[in-house]
């Protein structure tokens, strides 16, 4: 089965989902909607019933039947798609339907997941809800008729079920069909693809260039450093982007004689001591310095706290890694998120898991308070009390004095004063200082009293770290690395851990 | 308890504080609840010292909310 075969019946299940929603929507509005003079009543009730509709479909066995046949779809789709590329591979060593067997388990938990998260219809009930009230707060009024009308206008015609799933299968279903591939690859030592995929009147550049030619996965791999029109903006893996965004190209994975036969000259660039005396023979280690693909799918899954959508916007609207959005979804929510005004600071309670974010300090505040939730908030023990954090401490408490000549001072006043995006580096710097940098030089930080207390500055560490991987600030990274190195990876790996 | 960096480098100390110091001869009582807004601590500050009322971030909090930042389970 194609991939094309395959987007085509999902579209046709996916319009099964929206003629359903489309028909609850209009059969819960019919009932709980007050209604006076044929004209529905804009009032707080109505708004309120409106306002629940999203309750009431996760609620709806109808729906959520529906929902579960199409997740199930899906997956199968992925299933057979990797089946497929299995087989394919065999083609060249037949242990890669065994390893393909090996590695599928891996995989296939990951497609669950990835798919869970991409079909939640948060954005899709909300677009309901906002027309819905809007419709409703027309000055001269609606009937129920008129609303349905409009509805239907809205959910069926616009197509915005369909429209929202399109975003995202084809790149469900290449990226694992690729993420497959290379698993199986790397396993069997094959080093050399051809390009594939054929060529049509929108077939980018990149693609024409490449397309029916052998490459080594070295040459692959550097395909990371040019720059061309359609390619991802964001975290961009040669191995499952190929030429960018929709890229209908594939990479077949081949053996040494092939790749020899149809490229001659890889005898001369890529000689067998280049890469493994026996590599045919035995699974050899991948030689290129490559993170496992499997964890790079970019299909990036959303997040649903239950609060304030504001919240989970923070988090889904923003260039948060897809580690963070992992990390919240596995571990236990809050159970309380809400906003404060500037009266009182933003703040969290681990006792009874209260997270309080100050409105105009916006979604770093969010993201350090939620640092330590996680810290604090998700497991028997504080995440950041331990003997191996205080000793990646006291490493990085040496470090800075080293990385900034004797200065740290200076240069933490100098990299962080002003900026607000380096508040995390500048409280961290506080922390080391037992409240000195706040309280006697300005800077951002909790001050003394604060960081006299037990412990207080792991807690503001671990707090301020998840922040600064959350808001994926280029610079404040690198500053971040330079400064605590140690502490750093100590967050990460938890975090990884989880 | 973690050690804390020790430095002697000379930074433009914190002018506010020093005044706030000189006004009403004792360190204003700051508990981190505005870590990470050094403008509305400053105007707070100077308020304070215009009406000659000490700034006491931890009378902002609750009762219960005391107790709890007494004990380290309230985190700002």
């Amino acid at each position: 089965m194609t991939i094309d075969e395959l987007i085509k019946q999902t579209k046709s299940r996916t319009q099964r989902l929206q003629d359903v929603l489309f028909l609850k929507v209009l059969d819960y509005v019919v009932k709980e909607i007050y209604v006076k003079d044929d004209t529905i009543v804009f009032n707080q009730s109505n708004i309120a019933a409106i306002n629940r509709i999203d309750k009431i479909l996760e609620k709806d066995k109808g729906f959520a039947r529906e929902l579960r046949t199409l997740k199930r779809f899906v997956l199968n789709g992925v299933r057979k798609l990797l089946q497929d590329v299995y087989v394919d591979q065999s083609r060249e060593d037949i242990r890669a339907i065994e390893i393909g067997q090996e590695v599928n388990d891996r995989i296939i938990k990951h497609a669950v997941r990835t798919i869970d998260q991409m079909t939640n219809l948060t954005p899709i009930y909300e677009e309901v809800k906002k027309q819905s009230i809007a419709l409703m707060s027309k000055y001269e009024g609606i009937s129920l008729l008129e609303l349905r009308n409009q509805l239907s206008t809205q959910i069926e015609e616009k197509n915005i079920v369909n429209k929202y799933w399109s975003r995202w299968t084809y790149d469900i279903y290449s990226q694992y069909e690729r993420i497959g591939s290379n698993e199986v690859r790397k396993k069997l030592g094959f080093v050399f693809a051809i390009y594939e995929g054929g060529e049509i009147e929108t077939t980018r550049e990149f693609c024409q260039e490449r397309n029916r030619k052998v490459f080594h996965e070295s040459e692959i791999q550097k395909w990371i450093d040019l720059d061309w029109d359609g390619k991802n903006d964001i975290g961009y893996n040669p191995f499952i982007d190929l030429g960018g965004y929709n890229c209908r190209h594939k990479l077949r994975w081949i053996s040494r004689d092939l790749a020899e036969y149809k490229r001659p000259e890889v005898t001369v660039l890529f000689p067998m001591e280049f890469i493994n005396s026996n590599q045919a023979q035995q699974p050899i280690p991948n030689p290129i310095e490559t993170k496992p693909i499997i964890e790079e799918i970019k299909i990036k899954p959303t997040v649903s706290l239950g609060f304030d959508k504001k919240f989970d916007n923070y988090i889904n609207e923003n260039e948060v890694p897809e580690l963070i959005i992992n990390v919240i979804n596995k571990l236990p929510k809050p159970n309380e998120i809400k906003s404060t005004g500037v009266r009182k600071g933003s703040y969290y309670i681990p006792a009874t898991k209260r997270l309080v974010s100050r409105d105009d300090k916006g979604k770093e505040t969010f993201y350090h308070e939620y640092g330590h939730h996680v810290d604090m908030g998700t497991s028997d023990k504080y995440r950041s009390v331990n003997d191996l954090f205080d000793i990646n401490y006291k490493k990085d408490l040496e470090n800075i004095k080293t990385v900034t000549d004797g200065k740290p001072f200076e240069y933490v006043a100098n990299i962080v004063k002003g900026k607000r995006e380096f508040d995390g580096v500048s409280d961290i710097f506080d922390a080391f200082t037992g409240g000195l940098f706040r309280d006697k030089y300005n800077m951002v930080g909790h001050g003394k009293k604060y960081y006299k207390m037990k412990n207080n500055k792991n807690y503001e560490v671990y707090a301020n770290i998840f922040q600064i991987i959350s808001s994926n600030n280029e610079k404040v990274i690198k500053e971040t690395k330079l400064l605590y190195p140690n502490l750093y990876e100590f967050v990460l790996n938890d975090l990884k851990n989880i | 308890m973690l050690p804390d960096l020790i430095s002697d480098e000379k930074l433009t100390i914190n002018e506010i504080n020093e005044k706030y110091i000189k006004h009403f001869n004792k360190e204003p009582v700051i508990i981190g609840m505005f870590w990470n807004d050094v403008k509305l601590l400053d105007q707070n500050l100077l308020n304070s010292i215009k009406e000659n009322k000490e700034y006491n971030e931890y009378e902002l909090l609750s009762q219960e909310e005391k107790e709890l930042y007494s004990k380290g389970e309230l985190v700002f």
